[in-house]
């Protein structure tokens, strides 16, 4: 094994947390190392360019590692989960909707407010200027003045253009009196920063190689290369090794390329690797010292795993709306967003109104049991419906629960022989009854404006809850007790306090929007704070409170 | 071999039968390819799906006869069969012959979503701008104890 020259910090994983503490702290002139095990992703390896593009997104892009079946991937075993990942430079933006609501004050303080989930370790007010400041070093539309929302700085662009599709979901919440606002995106109305705005294409769902929306290999990657960090790409991270006094001293990585084993060591170590990915790294990190894996000495690690609850429905209306047009997030409503007991359950969800899709995607269903009729009535009803429609999803704030875990896999492996990560999921009854509330204002939704038709989807499929929300988070949470999370309100390792943990897994719970915008605003949030307090943070032999 | 790219062919038509302005879906030529794809997801469904069939009986020699063939495998094996709705309805909606019919019924539709994009129409904020000052949110100093004692959920008695 090669050993390499030592570094100030050394980074697992080049997606949208590791490109911004690579950004951050080699600007503060650290020497930065980072690593993934994925590859770059060049815009024409998106398959924008081809006609094949819906089949792409079925197969090499596919959102799931476990239908891509990617060299750079990692298998994830469980049939109750889809977890949205992708292994590379940018990491799951890659293949993400961008979508780029915030978390609400509350969202922090469900021990306060029910008890049944902890507190955040930090506030809204902690992170809303980090919200501002990624938004503005990312590049988001939307349009201020929310009434749904706290105050919040302008957005760096206008919101995108809300097109017809965007007004008839207006008047279904209008007729309902229901709130609603343009959804924020990650994704530029117009030109900023050097990339072009939307031009509309309509094809959001396997990522966006214009960088219109925003994909860190085009968005951040080049700044922090600028910046001088050393990114090495399929370097694929076996292990963390600690030392004697119980601190990190680096990581083992396999360079793929050339099937050569190094030894990087650092001062400190960040982990930024996914909800899924992260856990699985400390799991595979165990050691004589630390027998239940690193940092899981409260055998923590891995465990109250979020998907969110999610049910959705797909709504036809009788005008021509274009749905296979423009970005694909619309509205946003967040009139269900906040706890009331009344409609028996704690927590809330909100709307996430988008468009559907081109002609394939309607075919197939995009939301679920809605695949078009086959035979001598397919053709009428795809000229009836096709291009009418618009997908509605009731995003849900799920309980954390200990049982619904990341483990590591007993039989499957990555092609380099490290242990595939296993899913368990099974929604809470409050989960399962906010999941059918939601399904009813759903219904509510296709009567206001009119709809023709409506398939509203559950995700059961033979009685198991298979959730396509698609995020993966809580499994390495933040908290203010050792004993029950597994960072500080820093992302500090209880266990190993020069390494840290930010990303997805760091969420406490998973608020009711999807999670990248809260991800950028936490690790900017780490990442300054790192910089501006590495000289004694590398040195660090306890994490405080 | 032959016997599975005819069968495949009989099965894509009574799916995709063609009508109100689309072809049939062996009139695009999508057959090798929706076998390719097929084979791709396992390389037995396409001998797997012949097999379902046949074992109904002798083939069917009528359109009729295979849309009947069709709605057994649905019924009898639906993992099967929905494999192979959603793979013809991917391939056929991919192919120059089917694009221009959806243009035909009015619409912008492109081949491939770049590099071309859709025409763009900004955010008109007299128009599209929320006229409504509905919503609201808890601060935090506002955050108070809700009472779960009505809730009947296991966990929270």
């Amino acid at each position: 094994m090669s050993k390499l020259d030592h570094a100030d910090v050394v980074i697992i994983g080049a997606g949208a947390s590791g490109a911004i503490h690579s950004l951050v702290l080699a600007e503060a002139g650290l020497r930065v190392v980072c690593l993934d095990q994925g590859g770059w992703t060049a815009p024409a390896a998106h398959p924008h360019f081809s006609a094949d593009f819906q089949y792409q997104r079925h197969n090499r892009w596919s959102p799931e590692p476990s239908v891509r079946r990617g060299d750079d991937d990692y298998p994830v075993e469980g049939n109750q989960s889809h977890a949205l990942m992708w292994n590379g430079i940018g990491g799951s933006t890659n293949v993400y909707a961008a979508l780029w609501p915030r978390f609400r004050p509350s969202d922090f303080r469900k021990g306060d407010e029910h008890g049944l989930a902890p507190n955040w370790p930090i506030t809204y007010e902690d992170l809303a200027p980090f919200y501002d400041d990624a938004d503005r070093l990312i590049g988001v539309s939307g349009l201020t003045g929310d009434p749904g929302m706290p105050p919040r700085s302008p957005y760096p662009v206008g919101p995108l253009p809300f097109r017809s599709s965007g007004r008839a979901i207006a008047r279904g919440f209008d007729n309902l009196g229901w709130h609603w606002w343009p959804m924020p995106a990650g994704v530029i109305s117009e030109s900023y920063d050097g990339r072009a705005g939307c031009n509309g294409c309509g094809n959001c769902a396997s990522g966006c190689p214009r960088g219109s929306m925003a994909k860190m290999s085009i968005t951040l990657w080049p700044k922090a290369l600028d910046a001088g960090v050393d990114l090495r790409a399929g370097a694929r991270v076996e292990r963390i090794e600690t030392g004697p006094d119980g601190r990190a001293t680096g990581v083992v990585y396999v360079d793929r390329a050339t099937r050569t084993r190094f030894e990087q060591t650092a001062d400190v170590v960040i982990l930024a690797a996914n909800g899924v990915g992260s856990p699985r790294m400390l799991l595979m990190s165990e050691s004589a010292r630390h027998p239940n894996g690193l940092g899981n000495a409260n055998d923590v690690v891995g465990r109250y795993l979020l998907h969110h609850t999610l049910v959705a429905a797909e709504i036809w209306v009788d005008e021509p709306i274009n749905s296979h047009i423009g970005n694909s997030g619309a509205v946003v409503s967040s009139e269900f967003a906040e706890t009331d007991v009344s409609r028996g359950f704690i927590n809330g969800f909100n709307f996430n109104v988008a468009r559907t899709g081109p002609a394939a995607a309607a075919a197939i269903g995009s939301f679920g049991r809605s695949a078009m009729p086959w035979g001598e009535g397919h053709h009428a009803w795809f000229k009836r419906h096709f291009g009418r429609s618009f997908g509605a999803y009731a995003i849900g704030d799920d309980l954390p629960q200990a049982s619904n875990r990341v483990t590591l896999s007993k039989t499957e492996t990555d092609n380099d022989g490290l242990p595939a990560a296993k899913l368990y999921y099974v929604p809470h009854e409050n989960d399962t009854r906010m999941m059918k509330y939601g399904m009813e204002r759903l219904r509510d939704l296709a009567r206001a404006v009119n709809a023709f038709d409506v398939a509203v989807t559950d995700y059961y499929e033979d009685g198991v809850y298979r959730t396509p929300a698609w995020h993966m988070l809580g499994t390495c949470r933040m908290g203010d007790n050792p004993e029950t999370s597994v960072v500080n309100k820093w992302h500090q390792s209880w266990e190993v306090p020069n390494l840290y943990v930010c990303d997805g897994s760091s969420f406490t719970t998973g608020g009711v929007v999807n999670p990248t915008s809260t991800v950028t605003a936490l690790a900017l949030r780490n990442a300054q704070h790192l910089a501006e307090n590495f000289r004694v943070l590398r040195e660090a032999k306890v994490a405080q409170a | 071999m032959i016997e599975e790219s005819e069968a495949l062919r009989a099965l894509t038509d009574a799916l995709l039968p063609g009508g109100e302005g689309f072809p049939a879906g062996s009139e695009t030529g999508m057959v090798p390819l929706l076998m390719m794809r097929l084979r791709a997801v396992d390389g037995t469904l396409p001998a797997r799906l012949l097999a379902a069939v046949s074992a109904q009986g002798p083939l069917p020699e009528t359109a009729a006869g295979w849309h009947e063939a069709a709605t057994r495998l649905e019924a009898l094996e639906p993992r099967m069969f929905d494999d192979l709705r959603k793979y013809a309805y991917l391939t056929y909606y991919e192919l120059p012959p089917v694009i221009t019919a959806i243009r035909a019924l009015g619409m912008l539709y492109n081949v491939a979503p770049l590099p071309d994009g859709y025409p763009t129409e900004p955010f008109d904020m007299e128009r599209d701008a929320p006229r409504h000052q509905r919503g609201g949110w808890i601060a935090t100093d506002a955050v108070k104890p809700v009472d779960l004692s009505h809730l009947d959920v296991e966990g929270f008695r």
